[in-house]
């Protein structure tokens, strides 16, 4: 559906984007995830058409992306940085959106209204951040899009409006097969919606995998031994984090589950236990690994 | 909706709702600067009308036209601010973003745009067009006139603000820079007039700040079928808008430039022309001394100073850096251009064309004669021959196409430029000299004569001595048909009428004095004796035929004084008892005299001291005396240069004359 293939872009002297690649499935739906300014909102908004790449391409059902507006009228792009007309209503901007968006559905309009429980007649300036992106939600979901892009999309909204956009997105992957691609610093939240991962860090796309693949290639082991942990152990495992807490072990380890038992099993360990990692704790590790590290302060 | 559309309603329909108040700001500006001064001035054209009534089309006319010019200012100005309002989304990271995401080509977005813009100022001009049929009393296809230029005018403004919005980064910019350009024809045209001026010997292509009436709307011209170069101009800064915006990076908004290739042009530009402007500011504040002897290296400083400002904005910091490279190549341009004007490496001062190449010359200048030798040629002008004649039909053609007239300019010029540069401040002796080509193309050049190079200063009176161009002075010598229609004898002041017998022996000595006289003769500053001239001579119809009907005829009244080389004139008056018949001391009520000193930057009048005939008869006597003795002596260069006396009688009713005289002479001994 989505394919970004070595895709270069400079700000100057500044590489942007370092030969991006991404593949997103149809009716997926693909978290981009990465520290500050590894490129996820350059990407983006080329994505979206806005940009041009210098090099590389991006294309969407095997077409390009940019100045083809046949294209574009089946995306629909909400950014962190959201934009309405001054003294335009959300109705007016509707009526705006329509005259532009050919899938625009007014029913779909009136539809959604109740989930987001804002007057269409209030200045879309004088709301709040968090309604904003609700009316921006409201706009983009009323365009029948095929792909979303999204651009730290729930920054601003409260868990429960999170919970009913999420659901309304959902429900049109689920009925559509809408392909979504999420870009967000909120891990937790993207550990329950995606089931693609795309971790970029500068200006590269590091790891993409599937939401599982990702999780099951890195643990948390709590181990002891009578005589600390074996040399040999230390030497076979792919360790990227190690912890001693009084004689128990915590090792962060790459590698899948059953060859981690087995390794560490033939060096008999007083205790073994294997935790599951939280995409945060994934993303920590994995980037720390890159020479992205946690600091501890203070 | 089609997605390939090149306009889209939602966004035309979104711009108007957003800038309509624009456009009634600018139907407001045209009302308040077209509309109401013609609805004024027609109303005094009415009644002014009332008394001429046959003039009045073309007085109506003329002040719709004055009226109208005004409408110029709004044009520009809102040309350039309602496109700057309608791309500033291109200036906002996120408006940029916002419109286009939309399925809608750049393309689409302009011209959406383009269109709004078009809207916003053609309807304000209509509006005001209908105003003007109900509020301003002048012929109706006037009216669509003004407003089809104006519409005209507003597409090309519109046009260029529109190519100009795709190259600059923020809106301030946007509105900022396309004014300065729109600036800078004026800007470069009367710098560049300067620099010549000041810097190529013989430059007189005044001509050059005319072609500024084409950039900023001339009436006349546009009706000369400069319509068609306006829509081509507007067409191709349109097109133009369109390549710059395709070409456009989006995320180069807020900077001041969005193309970092217009960098250098930016910040030279603004050197190149922060470094004239200073140039002119020193010579400005220092006018009055010598100011051509200024180099262009006093603007370098300035230009220096603009390279810094430049790099301030485009970085957008207080701290000058990357300035040294910049400064140096705009040091390396400055040499180029100072080789150009200072070295004359291009030939221009030395240039004299072959005779051969010489279709015609024209070295008239209304002040070639020395003051006193000045005719009343335009001044009494007593028929206004119409508007199917010319306006300068009191002008003959002093067009030289003879070889020997065409050699002695060329003699002259050469002698000219093959000798030391004249003193500007010297402008006693001028002359400019005009060559037609045979290719068809214009020669100008003017100079101020060094009388200290007794070869130029010969070639030079030998160049007044030739006949077309001592009837240009003299209008008695010349070929014109002229009937003479009264003479009078003037001594300081006082007429004498001459019978007609009288007149044809008059008109006779003088043509033969004139003919014979050298230019040298007529230096010297006064004379008591005149000849008054009255005479009618054809106008010229527009193919400068001269028009039978006489009463279309012009009545002119010419006044030569008698120098002392017209001996043919002096003997004859004498004869009559009219040559330097001075008034007695009890014809004259006052006399006032007033001290001349030559300085160095011009003429100082002290007091005037004033003496009554009442009580001081025996010092009228005496000055009355003093001029007669000596008022003939006085030369021009030596009037100039030494002190002297200017002194002013008035008569007693019924002397006669004007009443008064005016004279100069040298300084009285106490």
């Amino acid at each position: 559906m989505i394919e970004v293939r070595n895709v270069v872009k400079r700000f100057g002297d500044f590489l942007a984007l370092d030969g991006v690649n991404i593949n997103v499935e149809k009716g997926s739906v693909y978290g981009l995830v990465g520290p500050n300014g590894a490129g996820k909102t350059t990407i983006i908004k080329h994505l979206a058409g806005i940009y041009r790449q210098d090099y590389g391409n991006i294309k969407i059902d095997g077409e390009n992306v940019y100045e083809n507006p046949a294209l574009k009228a089946r995306i629909a792009y909400v950014s962190d940085d959201l934009y309405f007309f001054p003294g335009y209503s959300i109705k007016d901007a509707a009526s705006y959106y329509k005259g532009v968006y050919p899938e625009w559905s007014d029913e779909r309009f009136t539809e959604i209204a109740d989930v987001f429980k804002i007057d269409p007649k209030r200045g879309a300036r004088r709301l709040s951040k968090g309604m904003q992106k609700q009316a921006a939600f409201w706009l983009s979901l009323s365009a029948n899009p095929d792909v979303m892009i999204l651009d730290e999309p729930m920054d601003g909204l409260d868990p429960v409006m999170r919970r009913n956009v999420w659901s309304l997105i959902l429900a049109e992957v689920a009925k559509r097969d809408m392909t979504v691609l999420v870009s967000s610093h909120n891990l937790r939240e993207l550990e329950d919606v995606c089931d693609h991962v795309g971790i970029m860090n500068q200006g590269k796309i590091a790891i993409e995998k599937g939401l599982d693949e990702v999780k099951g290639n890195i643990h948390k082991v709590q181990t002891a031994f009578r005589n600390g942990l074996p040399e040999p152990l230390r030497v076979s495992l792919e360790i990227l984090k190690h912890e001693k807490v009084g004689s128990v072990d915590m090792l962060i380890v790459r590698g899948s589950r059953e060859e981690i038992e087995a390794k560490i099993c033939n060096c008999s360990p007083l205790i073994l236990d294997m935790v599951p990692l939280t995409l945060e704790e994934v993303f920590i590790y994995e980037l720390g690994g890159m020479g992205y590290e946690l600091e501890i302060i203070g | 909706m089609n997605s390939k559309s090149l306009v889209n309603k939602s966004v035309i329909k979104s711009d108007l709702r957003r800038y309509w108040s624009s456009g009634a700001a600018f139907a407001i500006m045209l009302f308040i600067t077209t509309v109401l001064p013609a609805r004024v001035v027609m109303s005094h054209a009415a009644i002014s009308n009332m008394f001429v009534p046959e003039a009045a089309n073309t007085f109506a006319v003329s002040r719709f036209a004055n009226a109208a010019l005004f409408s110029v200012f709004p044009i520009i100005a809102f040309g350039i601010i309602i496109p700057a309002l309608l791309f500033s989304y291109l200036h906002h990271k996120s408006a940029v973003c916002e419109a286009h995401k939309l399925p809608l080509t750049r393309g689409c977005l302009y011209f959406s745009h383009l269109i709004s813009a078009a809207v916003l100022l053609v309807v304000p001009i209509i509006l005001n067009m209908l105003l003007m049929f109900t509020l301003v009393d002048v012929q109706a296809s006037y009216i669509i006139m003004w407003a089809l230029l104006s519409l005209v005018y507003a597409f090309v403004v519109m046009g260029f603000s529109a190519a100009a919005q795709m190259l600059v980064g923020n809106t301030a910019a946007g509105v900022v820079l396309p004014g300065i350009v729109m600036a800078l024809p004026a800007f470069f045209t009367v710098m560049l007039s300067a620099l010549c001026e000041n810097y190529l010997y013989g430059y007189a292509e005044y001509g050059l700040i005319d072609y500024l009436e084409w950039v900023y709307m001339d009436y006349s011209h546009l009706l000369k079928g400069g319509v068609f170069i306006y829509l081509a101009a507007g067409a191709l800064f349109i097109i133009l808008g369109h390549i710059f915006y395709k070409k456009r990076a989006l995320e180069n908004h807020s900077r001041i430039l969005a193309f970092d290739c217009l960098n250098p042009v930016f910040m030279y530009g603004l050197a190149f022309c922060a470094g004239l402007a200073g140039y002119a500011y020193i010579c400005e504040i220092m006018s009055g001394s010598a100011q051509d002897t200024f180099s262009m290296w006093i603007g370098v400083p300035f230009g220096i100073a603009g390279i810094i400002i430049a790099r301030m904005i485009i970085s957008k910091t207080f701290k000058p850096n990357k300035i040294v490279k910049p400064i140096i190549v705009y040091l390396a341009m400055m040499g180029v251009l100072y080789l150009f004007f200072g070295a004359d490496i291009t030939g221009f001062e030395k240039r004299v064309p072959d005779i051969d190449k010489i279709e015609s010359v024209n070295v008239i200048d209304l002040y070639g004669y020395p003051e006193n030798a000045y005719t009343s040629y335009y001044d009494h002008i007593s028929t206004d021959p119409g508007p199917q004649y010319l306006a300068e039909s009191a002008q003959p053609n002093w067009e030289m196409y003879d070889k020997a007239d065409i050699e002695a300019v060329t003699a002259l010029h050469r002698a000219i430029v093959e000798s030391d540069k004249a003193d500007y401040s010297n402008t006693e002796y001028y002359i400019p000299i005009v060559y037609t080509l045979s290719n068809g193309r214009v020669m100008k050049r003017e100079y101020n004569i060094d009388r200290g190079s007794a070869d130029v200063f010969e070639k030079y009176c030998a160049v007044q001595g030739l006949k077309p161009v001592k009837s240009n002075r003299f209008p008695i010598i010349s070929d014109r048909e002229m009937e003479y229609i009264g003479s009078n004898i003037v001594n300081l002041g006082i007429d004498t009428w001459v019978s007609p017998e009288r007149q044809t022996q008059l008109l006779d000595a003088l043509k033969k004095d004139v003919e014979a006289s050298k230019y040298t003769d007529y230096e010297f500053s006064n004379a008591i004796t005149s000849a008054k001239i009255k005479y009618r001579m054809p106008t010229l119809d527009k193919d400068r035929k001269p028009v039978e009907d006489k009463s279309k005829w012009i009545q002119s009244e010419d006044s030569y004084n008698i120098y002392p080389s017209y001996k043919n004139c002096i003997a004859l008056l004498k004869s009559w008892g009219l040559y330097e018949k001075m008034p007695s001391a009890d014809q004259v009520a006052t006399i006032t005299v007033e001290d001349i000193t030559p300085i160095p930057n011009g003429m100082h009048y002290q007091e005037p001291t004033r003496f009554d005939k009442a009580d001081d008869k025996a010092k009228i006597q005496k000055i009355l005396d003093w001029i007669k003795e000596n008022d003939a002596n006085m030369s021009d260069a030596e009037y100039m240069t030494k002190d002297a006396q200017h002194i002013n009688i008035t008569y007693e009713p019924g002397v006669g004359g004007f009443g008064y005289c005016d004279i100069s002479v040298p300084k009285m001994p106490e």
